[in-house]
């Protein structure tokens, strides 16, 4: 089963092969706890999110189509998850519209390995990322912590691709700037 | 929970039948269901694109425009603005239905939107350019088309009352009497500042359009210009005496 691919697995479990999908769970939980805990940050049970999160991709299995990619579509029931755990739990404001999406935005190229050697922005990232808006958070977790290509964390948030680009780049000064405001203030 | 822990939990939860796996046909079922109700909006905010299109070229409240800014005034209050609200508010809902796809969201809201709008533009002339709307006009009038007739009686080209259209009868020293197509005949008062064609054109038996406040069985008009489909907007009027 260790061979098969996250695709063919979900393509059993969806026959009814209940150990493909605990293969599934394995494959994902680390994932799903890391962005659970840096985007659901008020949050303390995130074991209990993330078992939900299975739960309810195991619910809507037959929604997958075994012929995309499974990754994409199970981050894209995280975040809807997530979004609701926000609005109940923790009384964020989630914006039903984002400018952002209003009008086109030129497309950068992913340069993560950039990202990671920048030592200033891990620094804020690691110090600084709870006092971001869920908007702006949620992307530097899927781009600089989860390393996705910015086309998955389009389909995922379901925005075009160049609004990606732009909240992740305003989040980028976020950061930096919450960073030296923090510094200067300690 | 370390992940063996987890992997365990949610294997049970299956396997006792604690959750289960939708079956496939819900979400086709569901799927179709978001087509249909997509389609459904744009063919209807279309029909009433083209309704509002045929309502304005029918009425002929288009030439209050040329009436100066009390015929400006009166096009703009003319206008099914109710219509228009409930068209405007089914296209917030279109755009929002068609985000759900991949064809939507992966987009700048500004296309998806200009895109909707270039296709209704061209939907609606086309549609308002058919003679359906005049068939299903003339159906509701004689109460003939269920479902919609009532929006044809409510605000089509025969429920407004800016322009009225008609035949000279006789001129008089203040205006002249106006056999209006409606069968209803009018003491027309031309006012002093109204927009109006060369004197000639008011004659016994000249077909003419009337822009003015109706009240009784009394116009005070504050344009008039001759019913023929030649006349251009913004070609002017010579003003009244």
């Amino acid at each position: 089963m260790d061979s098969q691919s996250d695709e063919q697995l979900a393509a059993a479990a969806q026959t009814g092969n209940v150990q493909a999908f605990g293969e599934l769970v394995q494959r994902y939980e680390a994932a799903m706890q890391r962005y659970a805990r840096r985007f659901l940050f008020t949050v303390t049970d995130t074991d209990d999110v993330v078992q939900d999160i299975f739960l309810k991709a195991f619910q809507n299995l037959q929604s997958f189509d075994a012929h995309r990619r499974f990754s994409p579509w199970l981050y894209r029931i995280a975040h809807n998850h997530f979004l609701n755990v926000i609005r109940k739990r923790s009384h964020e404001p989630v914006p039903f519209f984002d400018p952002d999406t209003l009008l086109p935005h030129p497309v950068a190229p992913d340069n993560p390995q950039r990202d990671q050697q920048d030592a200033e922005l891990q620094h804020a990232i690691t110090t600084c990322l709870d006092k971001l808006s869920p908007v702006l958070r949620e992307v530097v977790v899927l781009a600089l912590i989860e390393d996705l290509p910015h086309a998955d964390i389009a389909d995922i948030l379901h925005v075009p691709i160049g609004t990606v680009d732009v909240r992740l780049s305003r989040a980028k000064v976020k950061l930096r700037h919450l960073c030296h405001h923090l510094a200067e203030h300690l | 929970m370390n992940p063996a822990d987890l992997r365990k939990h949610i294997e049970s939860a299956i396997n006792t039948g604690r959750v289960h796996m939708r079956p496939r046909w819900h979400f086709v079922l569901r799927a179709i269901i978001r087509v249909a109700a997509v389609t459904l909006t744009g063919l209807v905010v279309l029909f009433l694109v083209s309704f509002v299109l045929f309502t304005l070229r029918a009425s002929g409240v288009g030439v209050l425009t040329g009436f100066g800014w009390r015929g400006m005034i009166a096009y703009v209050t003319s206008l099914p603005w109710l219509i228009i609200v409930i068209t405007l508010s089914l296209l917030v809902l279109l755009e929002i239905g068609i985000r759900r796809f991949g064809i939507g969201y992966r987009r700048p809201i500004a296309y998806t939107l200009l895109g909707i709008l270039f296709a209704l533009a061209v939907g609606g002339v086309i549609l308002a350019r058919t003679n359906l709307h005049t068939r299903w006009d003339t159906a509701a009038t004689d109460q003939r088309l269920p479902v919609v007739g009532g929006l044809y009686r409510g605000f089509g080209p025969r429920a407004q009352h800016a322009v009225t259209q008609g035949v000279i009868l006789e001129t008089t020293m203040s205006g002249f009497t106006l056999q209006a197509d409606s069968g209803e005949t009018y003491m027309v008062t031309v006012e002093k500042s109204a927009r109006i064609p060369t004197p000639e054109a008011i004659t016994p038996g000249a077909r003419v359009m009337v822009g003015g406040d109706v009240k009784n069985s009394t116009i005070n008009a504050f344009g008039v210009r001759p019913a023929t489909d030649d006349w251009q907007p913004g070609r002017g009027f010579r003003r009244g005496q």
